[in-house]
C-alpha cells in the first residue's frame, strides 16, 4: 500500500491526473477527465462551469467525500485517498469547512444550536461551545440573532449560519458549493464580500459557481469543462 | 503564498494518529474487555480453585452408641490421620463430621482408628464434601430469623 504521507510537495492542495468516472449500466460518464493543477495556502480560487461540467464532483473529491478513479489528491502532504475512512473523516472535521448551495441547516434548532453542532462532534467542551459560536456569528454580523430559527432568517442571513458553522471549528479550508445560488444579487454580493474578508483573515477559500459574477471576488479561476479544467 | 509544511502539522498528525486525540475507540475497548475479564476471573477463580481442591473431599458424619460426647483428644487424632482434613464436632457435640481425602484414606480407616481408640463409632452418612457444605449454607438461610 502506497504511504498517505508525500515528501515532494509545494502546494496545499495539489491534483494529479485526476479522473472520475460514473457507470450506469454499460455507460460510463466521465464526470472528470484529466486534471492537474495546484491550490495555494490563503488563495480565493473560484471553480467555474456550467452544470454537468464535473464541479461539484471536484469539489467533493477535494473534501474527501468522494473516491477519485484515478489520480491523487495531496492536500497538505496527505494523500487524501490513501487514507483510511476513519482518517479521511478526521482529516474533513481538521482541515474542511463545507457551504452548501441549500445551506443545510437544521430547522428546529436555533441558529446558535446550529453553529455548535459542528463542534459537538469534534469534542469541544460544552463550557467552550457558547463562546466560540457567539465569536463566529458577531464576525458574520448576527451576534442578535443567535436565538432565532433559521425558517425565521433570510436567504442571505441563512447563509451567513451556514458560513460561521463552517468557520467555527476553524478549518484552513473553506469549500463552497454554489454559496450564492440561491440568493439575490445584492444578497450574493453582501455574501461574497464576507468571503473575501475571511480569504484576507487567512482563509483557504474554494468556491465553486457557475456565475461569473461571483468569481469577481476570487483571486484566481480555474474554469471546467466537459470534465477537463482550463487554467 | 510559499507553502509551509510545518503550518499545519498539529492537524496532519492527528489525522495519521501520530496525535492522539481523547481515547481511541479501540483502546476504550481493550480497557472495557479487561475490566470485564477480571470481574468474571474475581468470580471464576476461587470458584474453581474450590472445586479442585474439594473435588475428591468426603464428609463422614458419626455419633457415638449412647450420644456420648466426642473426647477432644478422638478428634485431635482422628484429624492426625493421613488423608483426613478436618474432624469437626457439631451439635452438642453428639455428631462428628469428618472430612476426608477419599483418593487417601477411607471409611474403613476411619473405623480402625475408632477400633483402636475404644470407641463405638456409628456412620450416620457419607456425603460428597461440596454437596455437604452446600446442605449446611441452605439450613443457615432457613433458620436465619
Amino acid at each position: 500500500m502506497a504511504s498517505a504521507t508525500v515528501e515532494n510537495v509545494n502546494h496545499l492542495f495539489e491534483v494529479r491526473d485526476l479522473g472520475k468516472d460514473y457507470r450506469s449500466g454499460d455507460t460510463v460518464v466521465h464526470a472528470i477527465r484529466n486534471m492537474d493543477f495546484h491550490i495555494d495556502d490563503g488563495e480565493f480560487v473560484g471553480i467555474m462551469g456550467q452544470s454537468g461540467s464535473g464541479k461539484s464532483t471536484l469539489l467533493s473529491i477535494m473534501g474527501g467525500l468522494n473516491h477519485p478513479s484515478r489520480g491523487r489528491m495531496l492536500v497538505d502532504a496527505l494523500d487524501l485517498y490513501q487514507l483510511s475512512s476513519e482518517q479521511r473523516a478526521d482529516f474533513r472535521s481538521e482541515y474542511i469547512g463545507i457551504i452548501f448551495q441549500s445551506f443545510q441547516l437544521i430547522t428546529y434548532l436555533t441558529v446558535l444550536e446550529n453553529i455548535k453542532m459542528p463542534m459537538a462532534i469534534t469534542g469541544i467542551r460544552a463550557g467552550k461551545q457558547d463562546e466560540m459560536a457567539m465569536s463566529v456569528l458577531e464576525k458574520v454580523g448576527l451576534g442578535d440573532k443567535a436565538d432565532r430559527l433559521p425558517d425565521q432568517l433570510s436567504g442571505g442571513e441563512q447563509e451567513r449560519v451556514a458560513i460561521a458553522r463552517a468557520i467555527v471549528n476553524n478549518p484552513p479550508i473553506l469549500l463552497a458549493d454554489e454559496p450564492t445560488g440561491n440568493l439575490d444579487s445584492a444578497t450574493s454580493d453582501e455574501i461574497m464580500r464576507l468571503l473575501q474578508q475571511l480569504n484576507r483573515e487567512g482563509q483557504t477559500i474554494i468556491m465553486v459557481t457557475h456565475n461569473p459574477d461571483s468569481c469577481r471576488y476570487s483571486s484566481r479561476t480555474i474554469e471546467v469543462k466537459d470534465g477537463n479544467c482550463y487554467l | 503564498m510559499a507553502y509551509d509544511l510545518e503550518k499545519y502539522r498539529d492537524k496532519r498528525e492527528k489525522v495519521l494518529g501520530v496525535r492522539k486525540r481523547g481515547l481511541s475507540f479501540g483502546t476504550a475497548a481493550a480497557l472495557v474487555a479487561v475490566v470485564i475479564i477480571l470481574g468474571f476471573g474475581m468470580v471464576a477463580v476461587p470458584k474453581t480453585i474450590s472445586y479442585f481442591s474439594t473435588r475428591n473431599l468426603d464428609d463422614a458424619i458419626y455419633k457415638q452408641a449412647g450420644s456420648q460426647a466426642w473426647k477432644p483428644e478422638i478428634v485431635a487424632g482422628i484429624e492426625g490421620l493421613d488423608g483426613v482434613r478436618k474432624a469437626v464436632a457439631d451439635n452438642h457435640d453428639k455428631r462428628l463430621v469428618v472430612t476426608f481425602d477419599r483418593q487417601v484414606t477411607s471409611l474403613e480407616k476411619l473405623k480402625v482408628f475408632f477400633g483402636q481408640a475404644g470407641v463405638r463409632a456409628e456412620l450416620l452418612n457419607q456425603v460428597g464434601h461440596r454437596e455437604h457444605v452446600t446442605i449446611l449454607e441452605k439450613e443457615a438461610e432457613f433458620e436465619t430469623p
